[in-house]
């Protein structure tokens, strides 16, 4: 109970550092938002004006409370560009991102843990020469590349395939699969190349472990000591893998989304960014910061739920 | 007189040698070693550290490292185990020959259930499932496990040291095999706790008649335990024979030595005796001679050149040139 405890303060304090440091950056950079609104030639007076509208001319300990005291009631400002309260955008973009980061863990755990096991079994033999090294290859190439790769096979070459654009799950689950599928392989044959890496590793690395040779001791065959001793110990490092992927993806993956015109979160921070929007990006770092703490959190929770000695110290 | 019955051997080492292929090169382990045990008998394999005690415990349970090269015999009923393919390894062990190991900390799979994985065992070798977590709760008991229900279903980290050793003992004997191979079960223990870990190995032994080939190097604890006794110096049995002759008539300089390293608690401020020099790595050790010849204290010229064979010498063999009458020391 008391790992619970701790992690759980850890998150709230985590959360609260990340505010003030996300607040503090955004205090220090150069650029005057009423300007950028109102543009380098606007009246004096009128950007005065707007100034005091946005809360600007208070003292930034009291500004600082204000945004906080917006966070919890879920009020983050409104965006200078869109003219809309951040929350909604980032809580529909967000829709986008989570489908995509839902396919494509999918993708990546139904790809990277059976080819993983597969290679860990079979190391010795020539055959994982070829798959180890064809993990090594889509490890290597960068998402853009893969996802021009994708489209030119499935959009230009078969036609089988949107090549762009995203449908909501509301107009059914089939449209919604197909414009998600291509994105979701960009990421997956990456993210797979790695998580077989990482489970070959952790499988190998069990294999030298004491409680190996108490299972051989006892007769058990090498098939057994691999699915009932070895899997489960090795599914602790992968955990953690799986963790930052999702936070990573949950995070908007720029490229990916921007390459496929995916209207999620990655694509409202380059906007973002490029409008110096200062709300809005404020907010979207808040909610990154957000995700990969709350990962962090869930995985914290099934190291305990997978491993004993955690749970019960 | 009549003539005690033969007892059967339920392991018969016949001039066993291991070679490790170390980048191309191959390294003498085990030199030329018999043993064996016969059924419900202790018996006791001696020698410091990295003399290739644990490496003939693990040929004798076909665990050997696989960069190994194996010659020689392991018998019992009268098949020659180097011969055997991985199935039919798998069906011996656990079964006939069990082994119990010097680490009960990481011996355990700590992601599963104390009990489980005593059941495991069991189960391996044909039991059905409510039988074999039957087997494992009396097998608990029977090693002096409390509560067995409760820690049946307890994970390794909750057990102490000594606990998990008992489980490992009741893991190993739970299909009550001809043979035991006990690898150094108690030095990883507290000394209090080492003398109940012996102290269960003895009982059982008793209790269920499963022979015992325990691998130690603290004389003192063994003196207590077994009937016959082989020393093992740098990959050769250099003395062997039972445990009063040997410690009342030690002969080879190698026991003498160890044998007088063991400190006297009856004596006080005795000085601590140790034998010069250690074990020579794989790579140190030489192909001619005597392998005890760089820190015996009593070498001949013909050590240098010439390795004593195993001879019975007052009752016990030894392979000593100063037993052979006709040497003069150096």
């Amino acid at each position: 109970m008391r790992y619970y405890a701790r992690r759980i303060l850890g998150f709230i304090v985590t959360i609260f550092l990340v505010s003030v440091f996300t607040f503090a950056i955004f205090q220090i950079l150069p650029g005057d938002p009423a300007t950028v609104i109102l543009g380098v030639d606007a009246d004096p007076a009128q950007l005065e004006a707007l100034r005091a509208s946005m809360g600007m001319d208070k003292p930034m300990v009291e500004r600082y409370l204000d945004w906080v005291a917006g966070l919890f009631q879920g009020d983050m400002g409104t965006s200078y560009k869109y003219q809309q309260p951040v929350a909604q955008l980032i809580q529909e973009s967000f829709k986008v991102t989570a489908s995509l980061a839902f396919v494509s863990i999918i993708l990546t755990v139904l790809i990277g843990l059976p080819v993983g096991i597969w290679l860990a079994k079979n190391s010795r033999k020539p055959v994982a020469t070829p798959v180890s090294m064809l993990s090594q290859i889509s490890l290597s190439i960068p998402a853009f590349c893969m996802s021009i790769f994708l489209i030119y096979i499935f959009c230009v070459k078969l036609q089988i395939l949107p090549s762009f654009g995203y449908t909501p799950l509301n107009k059914g689950v089939g449209k919604w699969l197909k414009n998600l599928i291509l994105p979701s392989m960009a990421i997956a044959l990456g993210s797979s190349a790695a998580l077989i890496r990482y489970i070959y590793t952790s499988i190998n690395a069990q294999m030298k472990e004491d409680y190996i040779k108490t299972a051989k001791s006892k007769g058990v065959s090498m098939t057994n000591i691999l699915n009932k001793h070895v899997l489960r110990n090795s599914l602790i490092p992968v955990i953690t893998i799986l963790g930052m992927l999702v936070s990573d993806i949950l995070g908007g993956s720029i490229i990916i989304e921007n390459v496929f015109s995916f209207p999620g979160i990655g694509k409202l921070l380059s906007v973002s960014i490029s409008s110096r929007d200062f709300p809005l990006i404020q907010g979207l770092v808040v909610y990154m910061a957000g995700i990969v703490v709350l990962c962090n959190f869930l995985v914290d929770m099934l190291y305990s739920v997978i491993d004993p000695r955690i749970r019960l110290k | 007189m009549i003539q005690a019955e033969k007892k059967k051997r339920v392991i018969d080492i016949k001039n066993l040698d291991m070679k490790l292929k170390i980048e191309n090169d191959f390294y003498n382990v085990i030199n030329e070693v018999s043993l064996y045990v016969e059924e419900g008998e202790m018996v006791a394999l001696v020698g410091e550290s990295g003399c290739g005690k644990s490496m003939t415990a693990k040929a004798a349970i076909g665990l050997q490292p696989e960069n190994s090269v194996l010659t020689g015999r392991i018998e019992t009923d009268n098949e020659n185990l180097l011969e055997y393919s991985e199935k039919e390894w798998e069906k011996r062990r656990g079964k006939e020959t069990a082994m119990i190991f010097q680490e009960p900390m990481t011996a355990l799979n700590p992601l599963i259930h104390i009990g489980k994985q005593i059941a495991e065992n069991a189960r391996t070798h044909g039991a059905d499932k409510n039988e074999a977590k039957q087997r494992a709760l009396e097998m608990m008991k029977m090693v002096g496990l409390p509560d067995v229900e409760r820690l049946y279903r307890n994970f390794p980290c909750q057990l102490s040291g000594g606990m998990r050793q008992r489980a490992m003992i009741a893991m190993a004997l739970i299909n009550n095999p001809e043979l035991l191979i006990a690898d150094e079960p108690t030095t990883a223990l507290d000394v209090t706790i080492q003398a109940q870990i012996m102290e269960l190995l003895k009982e059982m032994n008793e209790k269920t008649g499963t022979a015992v080939l325990l691998i130690s190097h603290d004389l003192g604890v063994v003196r207590n335990m077994c009937s016959r006794l082989y020393v093992m110096y740098a990959g050769h049995i250099v003395e062997s024979g039972s445990i009063d002759e040997v410690f009342e008539n030690p002969m080879h300089p190698y026991t003498r030595g160890l044998i007088l390293s063991v400190p006297d608690v009856t004596k006080r401020e005795q000085e601590l005796v140790s034998i010069p020099g250690t074990v020579p790595s794989l790579a140190e050790r030489k192909q001619e001679g005597c392998p005890f010849y760089d820190r015996c204290e009593r070498r001949l010229e013909v050590c240098q050149k010439k390795a004593c064979e195993m001879q019975d010498v007052n009752g016990h063999m030894i392979a000593c040139h100063l037993y052979t009458g006709t040497q003069k020391e150096v």
